[in-house]
């Protein structure tokens, strides 16, 4: 192990650090956007903290579960969530990391009743964990941080999807589905988990700097946030014909690409 | 020893079935099947203890037994020309006609021929089949009876069709048993040939058109899969001087047996109902549930897929492999794709069948420790936690009990260590370099996963609905909790189990690949916990939190909804009587999430377009 993620206290540390300060973080940078969002569509700006402020009133409001089994299923995603970054971290096998995260978003989705979303994304971010297979001949996360160069020069349609499955893992929670009170809450701290996982994975690809990696990162979130003022609403059909249409090939394209230059 | 286990496992389900058939007592039914449950499972226990035998016809009657074998088989074909001629059916005389060349050629060609060498054979893959076959064969037997009685009720039938129906069941567990361990082709085939024809009586139970209909495609179909078989023993014998399989496995020069061995996948992949033959098996869920659990979860389809597994290792590391590996990894997506798509829970459940064993098929197509023990594995966690699914849903009470139990199989297909998930992620990982299979199988986790989750969402809305009641009659449910018991214990105790199981399988039929025959596999599912698998208690622990949630936050009774302006009920302090009889509890449900989608016809034609396209690809990379 090289670079910054090396000793066992770089990981405890790093760690707590993505899981204590993740959110925090990203709740502060989802007000900047609130605000930069209500500035170009000239409304008034929401405060800075109010999705921090907001989460804590939710967690305050007097839990009052419409039914028993989306309680468990919000619990259930938010330990999924939290162990996929938790592995992710710990440097473990990619593939154990995105079927955690594949489960915890499949509960999500079930909840939301946006299967569909799924069926879009998640082909994808297997797809990139492949092409970070095969680009390493193997899948644990650890080996990429002793891999040369920066993988977004080997893998460009790989980083493009992952800014698109980034953008479309942010679910909305539907109102009718019964989630309210400190339980959307609790979907609201997970999904924030499972974003930091994905800028984990998009760190790694500039796995050797550290520079690069926050680079990636802040990237990532920009071009987020361009997409999302760009196409505020698209429809499921939109989005599976881009699924398949665009993702699906950019992917193929990509990891056969890396099939041929390091395998065949 | 292995005769005596093979007269129990064999012998008497056959003699049962004649006993069935001609005795129409129906309390001698009853008792008759429950003895044969008990028999079935006492010697499957007396197998496992076995451990591996071998057993050959004495020297001097060998050629007399093959000959015997054959002549079997030609009078199960003569049998079938017949029928053709009552069918009238020209498909089903021309493959009759065909298998009786191929066999007379056998029977009276060149000097030497056949090759006596073979018998049977006890080693450890053939334990796990016969654990499969006869421990979740007998618990199906056992609900049929209860489930035929109200069935036939549905018919009002003068005469109970029920001797037949339990003498073909009987006649189909006694051939699987043969089959399993058959250590010759021919003797194989013979056994194959007679499942067929069960399968042909019990998908034509209800005598409708219909019924008829898909029995006859279900044969038709089987037998151009028994054609392609008989082009591969023939093609065998050719290459090499003997038609047993274990000695064929242990030829050296591998690639010259591919061409045969494509006939044998072929086989296999129509055996299996893999794309493009997936029809027949889909046909054949008109017949009664628990033929289709036995067609899908126990006998015909996975003898299939044990003749693959059987053979791969002659064809592992060649480009057969990746080709079978590619349809594998295809009938796997394909079938998961459709599967969203369906209405209907039986449909569902079976093209699931057909995903999984695309699945199995891709796994064990690869040179790897990890896929091989878990394609093995998955046959048999697979067959268990389907046939609860297929009980669970065929319940006549329609008890909210028999709901929980479709959502714990259901919960036991998408959580570890049953499902799928563990096996999907090492199949993406093994299927590294074979880009093609990688891409479908990538696809195909997803479509299997969201369809298992739909069908989870759908039943929690079943139950939370309060349709039926806590059932009263613990007989009618005592097979599925049986059953239900045997997958939980199972998952909890997978390590022993399989270290007990499926590692002397890698020891003994991988014996050409020492980086796999000489591995150390009785780690890979225990990583502490006490020896428990630890994906399994996660898995676990995870579903017991949630179903004892579920169970403190279900209401007691579903409100009903009350019009405007009406009064309220007046309790008269009688209840209501719980549901039992016909119709079938509400199994078709509305797909709403995916209700907008094409047409699935399109998707089936144009999955059986590519399909085909690479089993011509596959022979015409073999033939060159």
């Amino acid at each position: 192990m090289t670079a910054f993620w090396g000793t066992d206290s770089m990981i405890i540390g790093l760690g707590t650090l993505l899981v204590l300060g993740g959110p925090v973080v990203g709740g502060l940078v989802a007000g900047a956007v609130a605000i930069m969002k209500a500035k170009t569509e000239a409304r008034q700006a929401p405060p800075l903290f109010g999705v921090i402020v907001d989460f804590f009133s939710l967690l305050r409001q007097a839990p009052n579960p419409v039914r028993q089994d989306l309680v468990f299923a919000v619990l259930l995603q938010l330990a999924f969530s939290l162990l996929s970054l938790a592995l992710l971290i710990q440097q473990m096998n990619l593939l154990m990391v995105l079927f955690f995260h594949s489960f915890a978003t499949l509960i999500v989705v079930a909840i939301s009743g946006n299967l569909k979303n799924f069926l879009v994304f998640q082909p994808v971010l297997l797809a990139i964990g492949a092409g970070l297979g095969l680009l390493t001949g193997g899948f644990s996360f650890a080996t990429l941080f002793i891999q040369p160069g920066f993988f977004v020069l080997e893998m460009p349609f790989l980083w493009l999807c992952l800014l698109i499955v980034f953008r479309g893992s942010g679910l909305p929670v539907r109102e009718d589905a019964g989630i309210a009170g400190p339980q959307l809450a609790l979907m609201k701290l997970a999904a924030c988990f499972r974003q930091t996982t994905l800028l984990v994975l998009a760190g790694a690809f500039w796995a050797n700097s550290f520079v690069g990696a926050i680079f990636a990162a802040l990237l990532i979130y920009l071009a987020v946030c361009l997409g999302e003022f760009i196409y505020p609403r698209l429809s499921w059909r939109v989005r599976i014909e881009w699924g398949y249409g665009y993702l699906f090939f950019a992917c193929a394209a990509n990891l056969s690409w890396l099939y041929i230059k390091y395998w065949l | 020893m292995l005769l005596h286990l093979m007269g129990i496992l064999v012998m008497m389900p056959i003699l049962f079935a004649i006993f069935f058939f001609l005795n129409k007592n129906p309390r001698f039914l009853k008792n008759a099947v429950f003895f044969l449950a008990g028999i079935l499972i006492a010697g499957v226990g007396w197998a496992v203890s076995l451990g591996f035998l071998a057993f050959e016809a004495p020297t001097g009657y060998a050629d007399l037994f093959i000959k015997l074998v054959l002549l079997a088989n030609l009078v199960v074909v003569v049998g079938i020309i017949y029928l053709s001629r009552l069918w009238k059916n020209l498909w089903l005389s021309g493959l009759g006609v065909v298998q009786a060349v191929l066999l007379g050629w056998m029977s009276g060609g060149q000097p030497g021929w056949p090759v006596g060498a073979g018998g049977f054979l006890l080693d450890h893959l053939s334990v796990v089949m016969l654990l499969l076959v006869n421990g979740v064969g007998s618990i199906v037997l056992v609900f049929s009876l209860n489930f035929m009685e109200t069935y036939e009720h549905r018919f009002s039938l003068v005469n109970s069709r029920q001797p037949l129906f339990f003498a073909g069941m009987a006649l189909l567990l006694g051939a699987m048993n043969g089959l399993v361990v058959a250590n010759n082709f021919l003797i194989w085939f013979l056994f194959w040939q007679i499942m067929v024809l069960c399968g042909y009586i019990l998908i034509t139970h209800d005598r409708t058109n219909r019924a008829i209909k898909n029995g006859r495609s279900f044969v038709i179909q089987h037998l151009a899969g028994g054609v392609a078989f008989l082009v591969g023993v023939v093609w065998l014998r050719l290459l090499t001087p003997t038609l047993s399989m274990s000695e064929t496995l242990m030829v050296s020069d591998a690639i010259a047996l591919l061409p045969p061995l494509a006939c044998f996948v072929l086989a296999g992949l129509v055996f299996s109902s893999q794309f493009p033959f997936q029809s027949g098996l889909i046909r054949s869920i008109t017949a009664p549930l628990p033929v289709s659990v036995l067609l899908q979860a126990v006998a015909l389809s996975n003898a299939g897929i044990y003749l693959i597994i059987r053979l791969s290792p002659l064809f592992m590391n060649t480009l057969l492999a990746k080709i079978v590996a590619v349809i594998g990894a295809f009938s796997f997506a394909a079938a998961a794709l459709l599967a969203m798509l369906q209405h209907d829970t039986k449909r569902l459940l079976t093209l699931m069948t057909i995903s999984s064993f695309g699945l199995i098929l891709a796994l064990g197509c690869f040179a790897n420790l990890q896929a091989i023990y878990l394609a093995t594995l998955l046959i048999f966690l697979h067959g268990m936690t389907k046939a609860l699914l297929f009980l669970c849903i065929g319940s006549h009470s329609q008890s909210r009990f028999a709901y929980w139990l479709t959502l714990v199989g259901a919960l036991a297909m998408l959580m570890p260590p049953f499902g799928i998930p563990t096996a999907q992620w090492i199949a993406i990982e093994v299927s590294l370099l074979n880009p093609p299979a990688l891409l479908l199988l990538i696809a195909g986790t997803v479509f299997s996963m969201v369809c298992w989750t739909q069908f989870i969402v759908k039943r929690r809305i079943v139950i939370f609905d309060s349709i039926g009641s806590i059932e009263k009659d613990f007989l009618k449910v005592a097979p599925q909790i049986a059953l239900a018991l045997v997958v939980g214990l199972t998952g909890l105790f997978l390590a022993p189990i399989t270290n007990y199981l499926i590692t002397p399988i890698l020891k003994e039929n991988y014996g050409r690949f020492a980086d796999i025959a000489q591995a150390d596999a009785t780690g890979f599912l225990i990583s502490g916990f006490s020896g428990l698998n630890s994906l399994f208690v996660l898995g676990a622990v995870a579903g017991i939190v949630g179903l004892g949630w579920l169970w403190i936050g279900l209401p007691a009774q579903a409100p009903e909804a009350k019009s405007p302006g009406e009064p309220d009920k007046i309790d008269t302090g009688i209840k209501p009587e719980p549901i039992t009889a016909f119709p079938l509890p509400k199994n078709r449900y509305e797909p709403a999430l995916f209700s907008q989608f094409p047409d699935s016809r399109k998707t089936y034609f144009y999955a059986m377009v590519v399909a085909g396209a690479l089993i011509i690809l596959m022979f015409e990379v073999v033939i060159r």
